[in-house]
């Protein structure tokens, strides 16, 4: 403990000026996190939640580079020390630099915003958890296999290129939990085993070769779940644990409901929309449909399978894509919406083709309304704690509803504003609004999580279609419910002769 | 107090070290010498586990090398030309920091050598030049009096009085103290190695006690009845042999003065005279090395 605690304080008046840079960067973020009230991040909170874990990575780095594990001319090589000290010295000081001021921040930023920190504990520790193996073991392994800080970042930029090549690890992995909390640990537990295995092979051994084998290895294998992770597997393991109870089944519904067809002269593509109904779940019940997998299979037996998701600002031209979706839970039911490169569909449109898939069905009940006039607030279990006032910016007055909760991501929800009898209240979604600014706008290190919703006020006599006239507002009430799945079933389908032109 | 047997360093096809098997008796000083490139440094490396062996074994203070541990790293002393010190460090904080990892470190020494070499304890390492970075390193190294004194090229590029001076001071904690040197700096072996192994790429050509070593070679200079060309068949311990007009020269690494003398004559006849000059251990390293490069 002596010499962990003598090569910490060795760390730390080397590296103070960089662990101040990172302590202030933390601050800004904490300060902007903790001034926001909507679930759209600011420019500088989006850079600042992109560079304070690079930040954090290189100071972290920096610290294992102060005694490097990979040459033969290090002096601290012929000197007693023990590698549990110095190992313990050098996650010490992640813990005391990273972890820790994260921990405090959190902190602050939940008490400012209204919440208990010591309510949020269990979340709190999820938080260090997440950021462990996100950060701070990837970059003291990495930092153990590379023999001065050029390489460490060269290697951080190689990593960070092709993770944003094969999509946004960090929304795919934090954000979504519930939709793939198999691989989404998965690749946690693989990065934490590999991080801590290299660590020891380095800190122990100083088998260099050994280690980056390893590290290449699980490599391989983190881009091999992320990219290949069957959702099929997903999808039964959730069926198997919450089966909705009776047989589900998806069918064509043979009228033509939705607008669907050429689409605009400019386009490229056409879309077609088919009505699908799903049979088996109790009446009424509300659900979200979606498709694993989706083949059209064309009359002279060509295949358009459903591509994988795409990387973020991925707009390059694709002669298929393909989703089964309900636009609300409560809609008028699911539909199958095609879209052809308009090239394709000019073969396709006199024929018929065969579509055939998986789909996943997610059975929803919906809590308790909670409800809230315009100016006023309300507190659900599921979605936290929920406002509603009326804001004003350059183009227009609008209801903001804005539900915030200690939690990792904001539960889905749907918002209703509701005026007087015989009125159709408004129906909105949480987060169904976006930033159209460029940048990066993922609050991944944010401890609360934020849901936001605009409903639009119209002024004068004159009522635009989804909005509220402004002299309601005063009797106005606004009920938000979350929705809480109940069951999930897989399901197969398998349409034939479904005739293109009709649609 | 250092044995290795049959230690060999391969990286992927070349070999930095084959087969070296030597023994560093307590309280010597154990000069590893060769030219550039012969695996001294890959050697001292190995044994203090700096470098995995490919093969073979050495052994310190009765330790596996691949399993020395704190414990042992406590009481050796190791200073190398090629180490990187924390250039950021101040002496001064250098060696408060390095104090910590030894208990048996001893202040008073460490100021008595501090203001023997006169080092600037207020100044970073990064600042200092090469021969005081030196001593620095030295002061650490020997400040908690080790019993092993290792030091990998730690004086080339110093001039003769800073060599003079730290030379002195590792002298000072012999024979307490057992000291492993590699140098490829003839003179400075000579004045303080009690033993000495040769390597020449990778290979040991022979290791032994200075003084033995210095007693067997002789630079042979044999005076002719007439001129005459060199004998074809030669003894093998005869090296560099030449003849020009009347005189024969070679350096006899097995000199023994009637056997020498017997040799001689059986392999010239009736010569006029014979006078075996003792050699220098510099004299005898080149003849070695001249050797070397006329076998190869």
């Amino acid at each position: 403990m002596r010499l962990l605690l003598h090569t910490f304080r060795k760390d730390s008046r080397r590296l103070w000026p960089a662990v101040g840079i990172t302590l202030a960067l933390l601050a800004t973020l904490a300060r902007e996190d903790r001034w926001r009230a909507d679930r759209v991040v600011g420019l500088t909170e989006g850079w600042l939640n992109l560079l304070l874990p690079l930040a954090w990575a290189c100071l972290i780095a920096l610290a294992i580079l102060e005694e490097p594990l990979v040459g033969t001319r290090h002096f601290w090589l012929t000197r007693p020390y023990r590698w549990q000290s110095l190992l313990g010295a050098k996650a010490l000081f992640a813990v005391a630099y990273v972890h820790v001021p994260l921990l405090v921040a959190d902190c602050y930023v939940l008490a400012a915003r209204g919440f208990s920190p010591v309510g949020a504990a269990a979340h709190l520790a999820g938080r260090q958890v997440l950021l462990a193996c996100a950060l701070s073991v990837p970059s003291l392994a990495l930092a153990a296999m590379v023999g001065n800080f050029t390489q460490f970042v060269l290697m951080v930029l190689a990593l960070g290129t092709v993770t944003n090549f094969f999509g946004a690890a960090f929304e795919m992995g934090v954000k979504t939990p519930a939709e793939n909390w198999l691989s989404g640990p998965t690749i946690a537990a693989l990065v934490l085993g590999a991080g801590l295995a290299i660590l020891y092979l380095q800190y122990r051994r100083r088998g260099t070769a050994k280690a980056r084998g390893v590290g290449v290895a699980a490599a391989l294998v983190v881009a091999g779940v992320a990219m290949f992770w069957p959702e099929a597997v997903e999808n039964s393991v959730h069926a198997a644990l919450r089966p909705i109870g009776s047989r589900v089944a998806l069918q064509l519904d043979a009228t033509p409901r939705y607008p669907g067809g050429q689409g605009s002269a400019l386009s490229t593509s056409v879309d077609l929309v088919i009505p699908v109904e799903v049979t088996g779940l109790p009446a009424g019940a509300l659900f979200q449909v979606s498709a694993a997998r989706l083949t059209v299979t064309a009359a002279n037996g060509k295949r358009y399978e459903n591509p994988e998701a795409d990387g973020p600002g991925n707009w390059e031209r694709r002669p298929f894509q393909g989703w089964l979706t309900r636009m609300t839970p409560e809609g008028d039911g699911a539909v199958l919406f095609l879209r052809f490169e308009r090239k394709e569909f000019a073969r396709l449109r006199d024929t018929k083709v065969r579509i055939a898939g998986q789909a996943l069905v997610k059975l929803l009940r919906k809590t308790e309304t909670r409800w809230m006039a315009v100016g006023g607030g309300t507190v659900s279990r599921e979605l936290g704690r929920c406002t509603a006032s009326l804001v004003e910016d350059r183009w227009a007055e609008r209801v903001k509803v804005l539900c915030e909760a200690a939690r990792e991501a904001a539960a889905p929800a749907s918002v209703m504003l509701w005026t007087r009898e015989g009125q159709r209240p408004l129906y909105h979604r949480l987060n169904d609004s976006f930033s159209a600014v460029s940048g990066p706008r993922v609050a991944w290190l944010s401890p609360v999580a934020r849901g936001t919703t605009f409903l639009g006020v119209s002024r004068g006599e004159q009522r635009y279609p989804g909005t509220v006239l402004e002299e309601d507002l005063g009797r106005a009430r606004i009920g938000v419910m979350a929705e809480v799945v109940t069951g999930y079933a897989v399901v197969e389908f398998d349409f034939r002769d479904v005739a293109m032109g009709k649609w | 107090m250092i044995r290795t047997e049959g230690l060999t360093k391969r990286y992927r096809k070349m070999e930095a070290l084959h087969d070296l098997s030597i023994a560093v008796p307590e309280g010597s000083v154990y000069a590893l010498v060769g030219p550039n490139g012969a695996g001294k440094s890959t050697a001292i490396q190995t044994v203090m586990n700096i470098l995995r062996p490919s093969a073979g074994r050495a052994e310190v203070m009765g330790v596996d090398s691949r399993a020395l541990g704190a414990e042992e790293l406590a009481r050796i002393g190791y200073v190398a030309e090629s180490q990187k010190l924390p250039g950021w460090m101040t002496v001064g904080y250098f060696l408060a920091y390095c104090k910590g990892f030894y208990p048996a470190w001893n202040d008073a020494e460490a100021a008595e050598l501090v203001r023997g070499y006169g080092l600037p304890l207020e100044r970073p390492m990064q600042a200092l030049s090469r021969g005081m970075r030196v001593k620095a390193a030295l002061v650490a190294a020997l400040a908690y009096r080790p019993r092993l004194i290792v030091l990998d090229e730690p004086f080339s590029g110093l001039d003769v009085l800073v060599r003079e001076e730290l030379i002195e001071s590792i002298l000072d904690r012999t024979p307490e103290a057992t000291v492993l040197v590699c140098s490829h700096d003839l003179g400075e072996i000579e004045s303080f190695a009690t033993h000495v192994a040769y390597l020449n790429e990778g290979r040991l050509e022979f290791a032994e006690e200075m003084a033995t070593l210095t007693e067997r070679f002789r630079e042979v200079e044999v005076t002719l009845d007439r001129e005459a060309e060199m004998p074809r068949e030669l003894p093998a311990h005869w090296m560099n042999a030449e003849c020009a007009g009347v005189v024969a020269r070679f350096t006899d690494a097995r000199y023994d003065a009637a056997a020498s003398a017997a040799e001689i004559a059986r392999r010239f006849g009736a010569v006029r005279g014979v006078e075996a000059r003792r050699m220098s251990f510099r004299a005898i390293f080149l003849a070695m090395a001249r050797a070397a490069r006329r076998a190869q």
